[in-house]
């Protein structure tokens, strides 16, 4: 997904849930930034770069792709943009070392959505849109994992573009180059897309780079054969998949907002999102690979107010001005707090299913700090929780 | 990195410095253990691809590729082992070839870094042109000086860089991710 889905639509999703402008601005912002915090830009504003949300394609070609450096990765795509649907997945004749890579495939309504959404339950609106932005990913990149592998990444000649003419599909062949500099073209069938690599753990093999930005586009159906997919086809339906993920993003908000409750997974909102269902619909179908104008004017129209322009600088200043004790608590602090917290959440189930790829997990309490000195913050702000949560209790 | 990823990766970067340390001392009557190794480690990535097709690109589709490539490997692995039979001439351009490659392969991946914007393609070309330069000193000692040594200094100064990344990556800090 793009800047439109992420930052526009979850805006709607956002008022439609019945929160205020403002607040629905702030959460828009975070759930587009999960896509632009990478370590480059922790780096300029002196933040913890544990707090990496993204890496950008320089980033990727220059890390390393020995183990710490794919656990990293893994952290980074497993946690933020491929939440893996299932831990605990079984899959008959492979091996203990096939099997770990295939259980942190993508897919949306896991278990780890929930802890996903319910972490973000009380800690503002930073948190809550990085838990929209990952909730929305697992609709448009199911099916790839958030970590560089062939057996499960790759993909082949074998890929059809499914394309409406009046009720029926036409079906026309995917053809993919591999330049990045190159754009899309919609109309011509012609994709960007990673080039064919031999190892394993090749950057190209990360996610959906083989596919292109096809998982990214909300107009897109397409069938392919998935590599770890047994030679069945897999059909995507990204206007379908989009569909669920805006009603589910509107669902997840509502509960968020509400005390006492709990996020259940295939839940969707129906009765707020039903009076523009037509109309977003028709975004969704529209065949152009940017639907940000679209997804404007719908939330202008939702809201009443107008909708500025994502800028991924907004809150920086703030922050870099802001003296060290109190960064935590600004919006940028906030969010940078948010995503320690979601990392660190995923790397503990990914290692307590007894799976290595996003490497260890440590329980601080237990065991006191080693390592990356980033988490420090972490802890600090969930303590402050935990004393502020005392002095309620205490209060009442 | 575990622990004994670790000491597995410290204990094979000394092995190699020792074994370039012979090369510089005694270059004349290593040829034939160059050979040797090499055509090992190309016959140990070969097995290492066999297992990787078992344990993993079998359940792939297209995964017969792998296997291929795996052949492939234990073929050119065995056949530069039985080169050292063969005459000096051979072991040269076997080696100067292997430069050239090496070479080529990443001035390729400098152009595409330089396409991206990374500013680490000067680096990368860098590399590239040390393999070329390497090529062209093996050609040159070893074809028309017919000095042997050179060919080997050559190749130990490679193993030497081999092993310092080994001991290098063994030292990195691993990152622990804490949780409440």
């Amino acid at each position: 997904m793009q800047l439109d889905f992420h930052y526009y639509a979850t805006y709607c999703a956002a008022i439609l849930a019945g929160y205020s402008h403002e607040d629905s601005l702030s959460v828009a912002w975070s759930a587009q930034f999960v896509d632009c915090c990478s370590e480059t830009v922790l780096k300029h504003i002196d933040g913890p770069v544990s707090a990496a949300t993204t890496q950008l394609q320089l980033e990727l070609m220059d890390s390393d792709t020995d183990i710490l450096g794919l656990q990293k990765i893994t952290r980074i795509w497993a946690s933020f943009h491929f939440l893996p649907g299932d831990l605990y997945a079984e899959r008959k004749k492979c091996s203990k070392r096939f099997l770990q890579k295939y259980r942190l495939i993508c897919n949306p309504n896991g278990k780890l959505l929930v802890d996903t959404v319910e972490l973000a339950r009380g800690r503002g609106m930073q948190a809550a849109g990085v838990a929209m932005h990952i909730l929305a990913d697992t609709w448009a990149h199911r099916y790839f994992a958030g970590t560089p592998s062939l057996v499960i990444n790759s993909t082949n000649y074998y890929f059809y573009e499914l394309i409406p003419a009046g009720d029926q599909f036409f079906e026309r062949p995917v053809r993919f180059n591999h330049n990045p500099a190159s754009a899309d073209n919609p109309e011509t069938g012609l994709y960007t897309g990673t080039i064919q690599q031999g190892g394993e753990n090749s950057i190209m093999n990360l996610g959906h780079g083989r596919a292109g930005h096809l998982p990214d586009y909300s107009y897109a159906r397409y069938r392919y054969l998935p590599s770890w997919g047994d030679y069945q086809e897999v059909v995507k339906d990204n206007p379908s998949d989009y569909e669920h993920a805006f009603r589910q993003m509107v669902y997840a908000l509502k509960s968020l907002r509400t005390p006492g409750d709990r996020f259940e997974t295939d839940h969707y909102d129906d009765t707020a999102v039903l009076p523009w269902l037509g109309q977003i619909r028709e975004i969704l179908n529209r065949r152009q690979t940017d639907a940000s104008a679209d997804w404007k004017a719908l939330a202008e129209k939702i809201s009443g107010k107008e909708v500025e322009d994502f800028n991924a600088e907004k809150y920086q200043r703030e922050y870099i001005d802001t003296d060290m004790e109190h960064r935590d608590d600004t919006c940028l602090g906030r969010f940078i707090i948010a995503a320690l917290s979601q990392k660190s959440m995923v790397t503990n189930r990914i290692f307590s299913s007894g799976n290595m790829l996003a490497g260890f997990s440590v329980d601080f309490q237990e065991k006191g700090f080693r390592g990356i000195r980033d988490y420090r913050r972490l802890l600090k702000n969930l303590q402050r929780e935990d004393s502020a949560g005392s002095e309620k209790e205490e209060t009442k | 990195m575990t622990g004994s990823r670790r000491i597995l990766n410290i204990f094979s970067g000394l092995l190699l410095l020792v074994f370039s340390a012979l090369l510089f001392v005694s270059p004349e009557d290593a040829i034939p253990v160059v050979l040797l190794v090499i055509g090992l480690g190309i016959t140990v990535r070969g097995l290492q691809t066999l297992i990787y097709y078992f344990t993993m690109a079998r359940y792939m589709v297209g995964g017969k590729q792998v296997l291929y490539r795996t052949i492939i490997l234990l073929d050119f692995g065995l056949f530069t082992s039985a080169l050292s039979n063969h005459p000096a001439i051979y072991i040269i351009l076997f080696i100067a070839g292997i430069h050239l490659l090496s070479g080529l392969v990443t001035a390729l991946r400098a152009n595409e870094a330089r396409q991206e914007g990374s500013s680490k393609w000067i680096l990368t070309a860098c590399y590239a042109l040390i393999d070329v330069f390497l090529f062209v000193l093996v050609i040159y000692f070893g074809l028309f000086r017919k000095s042997m040594s050179m060919t080997v200094y050559i190749y130990a100064v490679g193993i030497v860089n081999t092993a310092f990344n080994r001991i290098r990556q063994a030292f990195r800090r691993t990152a622990i991710v804490y949780i409440q």
